[in-house]
């Protein structure tokens, strides 16, 4: 137990450091969690438009009411630049300027670039917006044929293209949904795990494995498969805190315990939290300093994290690069927390197998852990036999 | 007389209730070998600490050259060599371009600065380790690098901090040397240890510390000369009769007589001949004895005195 | 003293192999990987591409079939429709060949397994159909004999509006990943500004004891220190800007130079940002490593490192936030630079840069300056 008591001493010196990475982590994971919906912005179904109305006629409030159900209408901005920032960050699609005389022209039966919009992204909302004017002035020009006068045609137009469309959402299976907020803090989770997991544990390992350490505990009575196992088991009792702390404060976010298929996600949770600690276990072997650790640290969580779509969804993500993470164990680690959300189809045995592969994970980092421990440490083993 | 190169005066420190300095005045004279010796924790560093302006105390004055110390006094710092106790190099940096780095924050002349580097290579003896490394250098050869890089720029103050500590017999009478060439050379030397042979070889002057306190200031003999003890006998005996004992410690200047079994420590104060009376009186008795050992007195001696503890035990 | 002070500041920090050799390998390794993950999201997810639909038909529609037609022709046409059966339809959909069903009958319903804009302009074609019937059926009760002319004017084609494209730089929104990533390496640059305090301080280390014992002012080995890191942060910087830019060939768009200048400054100020954290309180080195780090970390969430809109959504709701992140300058330096034809905003952030380079060294100093300690 000498080990393990000292381990965990070891780690209380590094008691100050953690509880910065977990405050401002869970700092992180909170924002996260309110401002996010799994969706990203690129995707959002409704547009967010600026319309710059010079025309202010009939027609052109009826086209500015009819673009505003069921979207976004944003004031118009004080300069081009902040318009800019806001089409280029996705808070606005387009902005949609109806000229002077616009009235005057669509009356007079025009129909071609009565409007100009102004855009960066040549996307679906462009299409969707062509659509939308093109049913706006077709139809308002049936009725201007049909002889009615410009304001009964358009009221008439508003009226027609108000009217709601039915949309049926097929599915093979009633897919549940879990709670999406908490899927959202879960989803970040891993790049927050290895984060403070790497961040507070390989230092303290790390002192533990310096040399002069290693080689008095080497000369001890101590068994080398003793003192791993109480390496290991006090790394484990701390992480396992560590995990804990995030537990909880997903309970907080949540505003209620855990229910249902919820506790996979907890499970989840706890074998990516293992991983994490195994790698930083790895990691230590190797002695590296405390700037290395850190940057380690931010190449494997930010590159496993954008790999495996913890920050931008699988869905968006090619398939060769996909085919990759699934050599990576936060690919599996969402993939449950995708299907829990309804994006892919739940089945036990799916979720079994991203689990499993998982657990996988961690017990090859722990055999590449002893087997590192044995060849650096091994010269060492040689030089004293040959002594004897 | 020679003019005071550093005045302490009354000085107090103190680490919460801990009370580091207590009290404590110096004063050195201009091109002495100053030892401060004591037990570790008795108050050397922080000492030393106080005197290079990096701690602040509660109270007390200190003059250097007869200014005042203060952090910005970059005038007398350029004229004070520093020896940490920790080896305090650049890891990135070969040998001579630690000295010529160190050097070059007191000499601005770069030939002046060539020289004195080259030269403080050869003080140390490290010709052959110029390019290397401190990584690659041993324990003693590090020391070296850490005593040339502080007396680079020949300094008129050198202050040691324990310098020899972990460091081969071999190294030790290397730098012991050298601390007495710069001395020769006109430097006033600040040596701090708690090796009492070290300080008794080399220093022309000595204060003893405990617990933050000067307990006695002088040359080696006048220390010795402050004390009762002059001369120590030890006789390897195995038998030693209650009377014969008795009668020992009652020869002239015979002031304490220690018996184990195996062993009489009698210890005497000035007067001669004390060995030949004390064996008269075994021959006498016609007692069989072994090894005899007659010794003058140690700064141990002179600390076992007057703290009742003696300064090895005190060490740890 | 201070070009002999400069010189070995820059010979120590160039010569530690590891720290340095990371510094370059870190936005490689991490550049590789966005390069890799993002390379083709804009091109495939962003832009426009022709959307698949599967087409049920139980009853013959005039109408929609017109409409289809339209749909269907041309260059890039909005729609490519597969006409086939119920079940064939389902398979495509669930398998995610097809967006939408469309079940054409007398009227026309959508059948689609997600929301998305894709779907929402399935929706849209949908609702042009029921729209068509209203203008009809509204035309038979008002005016019969107007009937076909309103056909014919809701079967026209148009082009009512005329789009007018930006034309800044390089609209891919997956490029901002690549701006915080050279954000990030350069905040990274705290970790060096972080050990020239800490090698200063004469609590902190031997090296910082002998330091302030020499003649050479405190500011001096400060300043110099600083400098030193900071040459090294640009290395970093200039192989981080070279990589992304001509190995990934990453589209920065505007002037190469001033984005290397950018590059740079923005290195400066991680240097000296770390800096400042070493300079004031009197935590241990470990304590301050941990507040730097994860302070920066925070900062590169709050930029859009990890979530990409997340500067967006901060413009909406604190905008004030975005103004003061110094990753967050950093970053939108370089977006300024691809977007904007003229160089004000970037000005803006440089200035922005600046001040806070020059308020972290200044503070920095006076903090750790004609520094006594309680302990050592």
């Amino acid at each position: 137990m000498q080990v393990f008591k000292a381990f965990l001493r070891v780690l209380r010196s590094k008691f100050g450091s953690a509880v910065i990475y977990i405050a401002l982590f869970a700092l992180v994971g909170i924002i996260m969690t309110k401002s996010d919906t799994s969706q990203t912005v690129w995707e959002k179904a409704a547009m967010a438009v600026v319309i710059n109305d010079l025309d202010n006629s009939v027609e052109s409030r009826a086209l500015a009411e009819c673009i505003s159900r069921g979207n976004k209408v944003v004031a118009p901005f004080d300069n081009e630049d902040d318009l800019t920032d806001a089409m280029y960050y996705g808070r606005v699609d387009f902005a949609l300027t109806i000229p002077e005389g616009f009235g005057a022209r669509i009356s007079a039966g025009e129909t071609d670039g009565l409007l100009s919009s102004y855009y960066i992204h040549e996307s679906y909302s462009m299409e969707n917006l062509k659509m939308l004017l093109d049913k706006f002035v077709t139809t308002y020009t049936a009725y201007r044929a049909l002889g009615q006068d410009s304001d009964a045609a358009a009221k008439a137009t508003d009226e027609a293209l108000s009217k709601e469309v039915e949309v049926t959402i097929a599915s093979r299976v009633e897919e549940e949904k879990d709670n999406e907020g908490l899927l959202i803090f879960f989803r970040y989770l891993p790049y927050i795990l290895m984060c403070v997991i790497m961040n507070t544990l390989c230092p303290a390992l790390t002192a533990m494995n310096k040399k002069d350490v290693r080689f008095r505990t080497d000369c001890s009575g101590i068994r080398p498969s003793s003192y791993t196992m109480q390496v290991f088991s006090a790394s484990a009792l701390f992480v396992g805190l560590i995990w804990l702390a995030f537990v909880i404060l997903g309970v907080v976010l949540n505003g209620a315990l855990y229910s249902g298929r919820l506790w996979l996600v907890v499970l989840n949770s706890l074998l990516f939290a293992l991983f994490a600690s195994v790698l930083a276990m790895f990691a230590s072997e190797f002695s590296p300093s405390g700037t290395i650790v850190n940057i380690l640290t931010q190449v494997s969580s930010l590159g496993m994290c954008f790999l495996c779509g913890v920050f931008v969804g699988q869905e968006l993500l090619g398939s060769g690069v996909l085919a990759v993470a699934r050599f990576l164990p936060a690919y599996w680690y969402i993939r449950i927390i995708r299907m829990l959300n309804g994006e892919i189809p739940f089945t036990a045995s799916e979720a079994a197998i991203a689990l499993g592969i998982q657990a996988a994970f961690v017990a090859m980092f722990v055999l590449l852990t002893l087997l590192v421990r044995r060849t650096r440490y091994a010269g060492v083993a040689t030089h004293r036999t040959a002594e004897a | 007389m020679k003019p005071t190169v550093v005045k302490i005066d009354n000085l107090v420190k103190r680490y919460g209730e801990l009370v580091a300095l207590d009290h404590f005045s110096l004063e050195i004279k201009e091109g002495e070998i100053f030892g401060l010796l004591g037990p570790n924790g008795s108050g050397k560093t922080t000492t030393i600490n106080c005197l290079l302006s990096l701690l602040t105390f509660d109270k007390g004055d200190i003059e250097v050259f007869g200014q005042e110390m203060t952090p910005t006094s970059y005038d007398l710092k350029s004229e004070i060599g520093v020896i940490m106790q920790n080896v305090a190099v650049l890891d990135e940096l070969t040998v001579r371009e630690n000295i010529d780095y160190f050097c070059g924050l007191y000499v601005t002349d770069k030939a002046k600065r060539k020289a004195l580097v080259e030269e403080a290579i050869r003080f140390v003896g490290l010709e052959d380790f110029v390019n290397f490394r401190p990584g690659k250098l041993s324990g003693g050869l590090l020391r070296r690098l850490n005593i040339a890089c502080g007396i680079a720029h020949k300094p008129k103050l050198i202050i040691l901090d324990e310098p020899t500590v972990a460091v081969d017999p071999q190294s030790r009478n290397k730098i012991l040397e050298g601390i007495q060439e710069l001395n020769r050379q006109g430097a006033t030397v600040i040596y701090t240890s708690h090796y009492m042979e070290e300080v008794e070889q080399i220093c022309t002057r000595i204060a003893i510390m405990d617990k933050g306190r000067k307990i006695a200031e002088g040359t080696k003999d006048e220390l010795k000369g402050m004390i009762r003890n002059s001369e120590t006998v030890s006789i390897e005996i195995l038998e030693l009769p209650e009377e014969a004992k008795e009668k020992i410690s009652h020869l002239p200047h015979v002031y304490e007589t220690e018996y184990d079994g195996e062993k009489l420590t009698v210890r005497c104060s000035g007067g001669r001949h004390n060995l030949i009376r004390i064996l008269g009186v075994l021959q006498e008795a016609e007692l069989g004895f072994g090894r005899v050992y007659s010794e003058l007195p140690t700064l141990n001696d002179v600390f076992l005195e007057i703290t009742g503890t003696a300064l090895r035990d005190a060490k740890e | 003293m201070f070009w002999h002070n400069l010189k070995y500041e820059i010979k120590t920090v160039m010569r530690e192999k590891d720290f340095i050799l990371w510094m370059l390998l870190f936005p490689i390794i991490l550049g590789t990987l966005f390069k890799v993950a993002f390379g083709s999201i804009y091109e495939n997810a962003e832009t426009f591409h022709t959307i698949p639909v599967a087409v049920v038909e139980t009853k013959e529609n005039e109408v929609f079939a017109g409409m289809l037609t339209a749909m269907t022709e041309g260059e890039e046409p909005a729609l490519s429709a597969t006409v086939t059966d119920d079940g064939e339809a389902r398979k495509l959909l669930f398998d995610g060949d097809v967006y939408g069903i469309l079940y054409v009958g007398d009227t026309v319903e959508l059948s689609v397994t997600g929301k998305g804009m894709q779907q929402t302009i399935l929706q849209e074609i949908v609702a042009r159909c029921s729209v068509y019937e209203t203008v009809i059926r509204d035309a038979i009760a008002e005016n019969p004999a107007a009937v076909s002319d309103a056909v014919k004017a809701l079967s026209a084609e148009v082009d009512v509006c005329r789009k007018n494209a930006s034309e800044a730089g390089n609209p891919d929104v997956y490029v901002q990943y690549f701006y915080n990533l050279i954000a990030m390496v350069a905040i990274c640059g705290c970790m060096t500004g972080l050990h020239v305090s800490t090698n200063s301080q004469a609590n902190q280390s031997t090296l910082g004891a002998r330091r302030n014992c020499s003649a050479t002012p405190k500011s001096i080995h400060l300043v110099t220190g600083v400098l030193g890191s900071a040459v090294s942060q640009t290395c970093s910087m200039v192989v981080c800007v070279t990589f992304l830019r001509f190995v990934l060939r990453v589209n920065f768009g505007g002037s190469l130079f001033l984005l290397y200048l950018s590059a740079i400054l923005s290195g400066f100020l991680g240097v000296t940002m770390g800096f400042f954290v070493g300079s004031i309180g009197r935590m241990r080195y470990e304590v301050k490593e941990a507040i730097s780090m994860s302070v920066s970390m925070v900062l590169c969430f709050l930029s859009g490192l990890m979530v990409g809109n997340m500067k967006g959504i901060i413009a909406e709701h604190m905008p004030w936030i975005n103004r003061v992140n110094p990753v967050a300058i950093m970053s939108d330096s370089f977006y300024c630079l691809n977007m904007y034809s003229d160089y004000r905003r970037f000005m803006t952030k440089i200035v922005g840069m600046l001040i806070y380079i020059v308020a972290f060294t200044v503070i920095g100093v006076l903090f750790a300056r004609r520094k006594k300690y309680a302990s050592i």
